[in-house]
């Protein structure tokens, strides 16, 4: 089965940083540059929309065949697919069926507010939220396993597992997905923390396996 | 700022590098913390990745002392993610600083528009003082030149061009930032005192 990676999304490339010289050794601390200054020559000036890649990610029913989970996602302005999609290796895509799929059959399971799997820069894959804030709460999942495993590691506790987060009337809780995602539970207070770890461990283990691909 | 008692002229400064993403703020913080950073950060997975790697998901965390003159200043450097997905952060990271370097990567005119809109919320949300660390600048002066007009800075503003990359340069950024922010205190504490 053909199917895009999820870690490269269609977009504009960057213009490639030059290489820069050695030291800067000369700059005076407090230079304050005078007045105003002439216009910025105009010729590489870059595309405008760029965010609008990650708002596009919402719940696709069941998306189809190969590429359709990223045609979901309009195209930045007159932007080709400069980034070609690397090998397939069968990884699922943002809105691949299996991750919806997956989501519900927690949802199932367990009485939930959202669900959230994104990668762990913080980008949605695939989501079933209440609101319509998925870009942040994809952001605030990958913050907590930035979080999470800068802590572990630096116990010396191995590998990152989830980080709970108990408020009074609920519970925001992250899960590692493998070593590229991250799964986010939204709970309620009244939720069986036991029952809920138990069911959202043997998920995040599936996605982890998942999003690694085969083999 | 805190001030202990027992030694009037020690002090210890919260300060906060933030600015877009790839602008070179865990760069900066690198070359010049005295302890090994506490860095959180994770593989990028867009199409940004054609810029870097690697991006901050969490914080950046890196200690500077100076000595100086009667001044013996603790400088606590955080350092914010880029992308503005995680602006909850920068609310988070920026209670009580005492000021905050903008890095902005010069190389780069989406850089230099997404730094303008990182300023605003920045100058919305607080009036600490801020220098501007305009990186990668020996190979860019006519992006230097145009930055004052670019993120529409005041008269008087402060720019620092810089290579995140050198120690030295580095330090002259976050040197800046210090005096804005001891003048900054003096001014407030004279008006205090009238």
């Amino acid at each position: 089965m053909d199917r895009l990676n999820p870690f490269a999304r269609p977009g504009r490339i960057l213009s490639p940083t030059s290489p820069s010289a050695s030291a800067y050794a000369s700059a005076s601390p407090a230079a304050a540059l005078p007045g105003p200054a002439p216009e910025a020559p105009q010729d590489h000036v870059s595309p405008p929309a760029q965010v609008v890649e990650d708002q596009a990610l919402t719940i696709a029913p069941a998306a189809p065949e190969a590429p359709a989970p990223l045609a979901s996602a309009p195209e930045p302005v007159a932007a080709p697919a400069e980034v070609a999609p690397s090998p397939t290796h069968g990884r699922p895509g943002p809105d691949d069926p299996r991750l919806h799929e997956a989501i519900r059959e927690l949802r199932n399971e367990i009485d939930l507010v959202g669900v959230m799997i994104a990668t762990s820069d913080g980008l949605a894959l695939a989501y079933d939220l209440p609101s319509d804030d998925s870009l942040r709460i994809a952001a605030m999942a990958a913050t907590g396993l930035g979080l999470g495993r800068r802590l572990v590691d630096s116990f010396g506790h191995e590998s990152f597992q989830e980080q709970v987060t108990r408020g009074s009337d609920g519970y925001f809780v992250v899960y590692s997905a493998g070593r590229d995602a991250v799964l986010a539970v939204i709970a309620p207070a009244s939720c069986n923390l036991g029952m809920l770890h138990h069911q959202a461990r043997r998920l995040a283990t599936r996605l982890g396996a998942l999003l690694a691909g085969p083999s | 700022m805190q001030t202990p008692a027992s030694a009037a002229e020690s002090v210890t400064v919260k300060l906060l590098v933030t600015g877009p993403f790839s602008a070179g703020k865990t760069t900066l913080i690198s070359a010049i913390s005295e302890i090994p950073v506490v860095a959180t950060e994770a593989a990028v997975s867009d199409h940004t990745i054609v810029t870097k790697a690697n991006t901050t998901v969490t914080m950046d965390f890196g200690k500077l002392t100076v000595e100086g003159e009667g001044l013996h200043a603790e400088l606590l450097m955080f350092g914010t993610p880029g992308q503005d997905r995680f602006s909850f952060m920068w609310d988070v990271l920026a209670k009580g600083m005492d000021g905050y370097v903008l890095m902005v990567d010069l190389s780069s005119r989406e850089s230099v528009e997404e730094a303008g809109k990182i300023l605003r919320y920045f100058r919305e949300m607080s009036g600490a003082p801020f220098v501007v660390g305009a990186n990668r600048a020996l190979d860019n002066p006519d992006a230097l030149e145009s930055l004052d007009t670019d993120l529409a800075l005041q008269p008087g503003a402060v720019v620092v061009p810089c290579e995140a990359t050198d120690r030295d340069s580095a330090k002259q950024v976050v040197l800046a930032l210090l005096l804005e922010v001891l003048t900054f205190v003096e001014d407030e504490a004279s008006v205090g005192a009238e």
